[in-house]
């Protein structure tokens, strides 16, 4: 596989590979730094020299954006929704993995196909009778509206990949706990939970990533000023204001994007490690 | 044992999730369908009107031209990003560390921004008088293919298909090359030692065993590509007129702009019946061989 090193021809080719491959790097992080370089120039410069380094700072178009977007509140909203799905999708998909793994139930198989439902559904072409679902459960302009269908709609995932991870822990474990007197309830908690650990937090960060930049859904249910995601809050910004100021617009971006940036630097590679695992699976 | 597993036990793992999950997803289809078959405003029944609302999707224009538009998307998605994730993935695999960092970096960068923001760069890139796109055009003295790009037409929806297929390259890219990880190293010394190729390995090797993978990115990048939706309404909102429309935006003008959430309702279960139909031809006809190393 790896190619005889020290030949001209294989060096050029190592270095035409590195070149294609930083090239695509550079296409897939230039508009983010072309927004964050807008964001400090003022109109006149962001028209007529949107490439340039800009000439002088302008925090300006920060204290504009910040002005017409209530960040703190949007925020504060985005994490109750993600933290709120996150948690109610992977308490619910461990136990049900549990049992359908584990518990010799009949017709476990046929259970496993119906959640696989779940992966092919886009959410969005059920916007219509989830939108009607939550208004008829009272549930709208609460933070329920949402954080109940997007745990229902990852939970196809979370299942199938917590039930791989079950199906490796040995039998003799839950024997011996069921031999000591343990209940089941507490050997789950105990003993299974622990041993599947890195199925859960992988899986958090992907339901994390879905529930964050999640649209379609959003923008039915949760239009109300108090009920808004970032995302939502950024779509009805740039609508209302119909700008062309594209300071503000890159400082909006900057502004709301910038805890995502954070976290993504910090969490990469638990990111990578997500994929590969949940990807892994049959 | 079968004390430890206890019916209730059972009942109590089992019922939370499954009622959660039928309610939101499969529940909710039912009442769907019984609105397609009314003439329904959002707020009440305005009279049962039986099939018609899907005969007027069936026979309705821009219900097929958002078709062609959505599968066009899916073409440009399943001929240019998926080969283009592939390369990129085989590339990776043969670079060195620093490089392959930086690039994994990257890569995943796109798909964890929003679809507010990236509709909104994309709204940049494809400026008329400043955009990145007619930028290039004119320095390279191309001026005559300089384009309104985004309220023209014929060229919007191409727009939002390279937005798209943008944000997914980088993370697809990443899946294939954790799937190129797990393939056993011997099968490639095997093949070197026998002089094959770069592109005799890809094709023999590489690809047949990488099956399980394409599989979930073909299913990942189905069902993503046809429940598109975020992107055109920052983009374009389906204009100009209804040339950029897909068909779940179809389904969201009729009902939440225009009202008519029957027909709404119509277009949505139709549409549920094609992604089903795809989900399962590409379970049926890829990687249908188990692989046993």
């Amino acid at each position: 596989m790896r190619m005889k090193s020290g030949s001209v021809k294989s060096k050029v080719g190592k270095g035409a590979l590195a070149a294609v491959l930083l090239a695509f790097s550079v296409m897939f992080l230039y508009p983010m730094y072309w927004m964050i370089n807008l964001s400090f120039k003022d109109k006149i410069q962001a028209s007529s020299d949107p490439y340039g380094l800009p000439t002088e700072f302008h925090l300006e178009n920060y204290t504009a954006a910040w002005g017409k977007i209530d960040i703190p509140q949007v925020m504060l909203n985005s994490i109750i929704y993600t933290a709120g799905a996150c948690i109610l999708c992977l308490a619910l998909s461990v136990m049900v993995a549990y049992a359908l793994t584990r518990m010799r139930m009949k017709h476990s198989d046929l259970l496993r196909m119906y959640f696989t439902i779940g992966m092919i559904i886009p959410i969005a072409v059920l916007m219509i009778p989830v939108y009607r679902l939550v208004v008829d459960l009272g549930l709208k302009n609460t933070y329920w509206a949402l954080i109940l269908p997007y745990a229902a709609f990852n939970m196809a995932s979370s299942i199938l990949m917590i039930c791989a991870f079950f199906r490796n822990i040995p039998v003799e474990l839950e024997e011996a706990a069921a031999i000591d007197g343990c209940g089941v309830y507490r050997a789950f908690v105990k003993i299974m939970l622990p041993l599947v650990k890195p199925a859960i937090v992988t899986q958090m960060v992907m339901v994390y990533i879905f529930v964050w930049n999640e649209f379609s859904l959003a923008s039915v249910i949760a239009m109300g000023e108090q009920m808004r995601t970032v995302t939502i809050a950024l779509y009805a910004f740039f609508s209302a204001f119909d700008m062309t100021h594209w300071g503000v617009i890159g400082a909006a971006v900057t502004l709301t994007t910038l805890p995502i940036i954070v976290i993504y630097t910090l969490g990469c590679r638990q990111i990578e490690g997500a994929m590969s695992v949940s990807a892994g699976l049959k | 044992m079968r004390k430890f597993y206890s019916n209730r036990a059972k009942l109590v793992f089992l019922i939370p999730g499954f009622a959660l999950f039928s309610l939101f997803v499969i529940y909710a289809i039912f009442p769907c369908f019984i609105m397609s078959l009314q003439n329904h405003n959002g707020v009440a029944n305005q009279g049962w009107v039986g099939f018609l609302n899907y005969k007027t999707a069936l026979t309705s224009d821009v219900f097929w031209s958002s078709h062609i538009r959505t599968y066009g998307i899916l073409l440009m998605e399943l001929l240019i990003g998926i080969p283009v994730s592939l390369l990129l993935a085989l590339m990776l695999d043969r670079t060195n560390k620093v490089v392959r960092n930086i690039f994994k970096f990257a890569a995943l960068f796109p798909s964890i921004l929003s679809v507010a923001v990236i509709g909104k760069m994309f709204l940049g890139v494809f400026n008329t008088d400043w955009g990145i796109v007619n930028t290039f055009l004119r320095a390279i003295g191309l001026d005559g293919a300089v384009n309104s790009w985004l309220s023209n037409p014929k060229t919007a929806m191409i727009c939002i298909g390279v937005a798209y297929v943008w944000q997914y390259i980088g993370y697809n890219a990443i899946l294939f090359y954790t799937g190129l990880k797990s393939i056993p190293p011997e099968f490639y010394e095997a093949a070197t030692l026998d002089g094959a190729n770069f592109f005799q390995i890809s094709k023999r090797i590489t690809i047949p065993l990488l099956q399980d993978m394409l599989k979930y990115v073909l299913t990942g990048a189905t069902t993503g590509t046809l429940g598109m939706y975020g992107l055109i309404s920052v983009m374009t909102a389906g204009g100009p007129g209804s040339s950029s429309r897909t068909v779940l935006y179809e389904m969201y003008y009729q009902s939440f702009q225009s009202s008519r959430f029957g027909y709404g309702c119509a277009i949505a279960l139709l549409f549920l019946i094609e992604c089903i139909v795809w989900a399962c031809l590409i379970n049926r006809f890829v990687a249908h061989e188990e692989i046993k190393y």
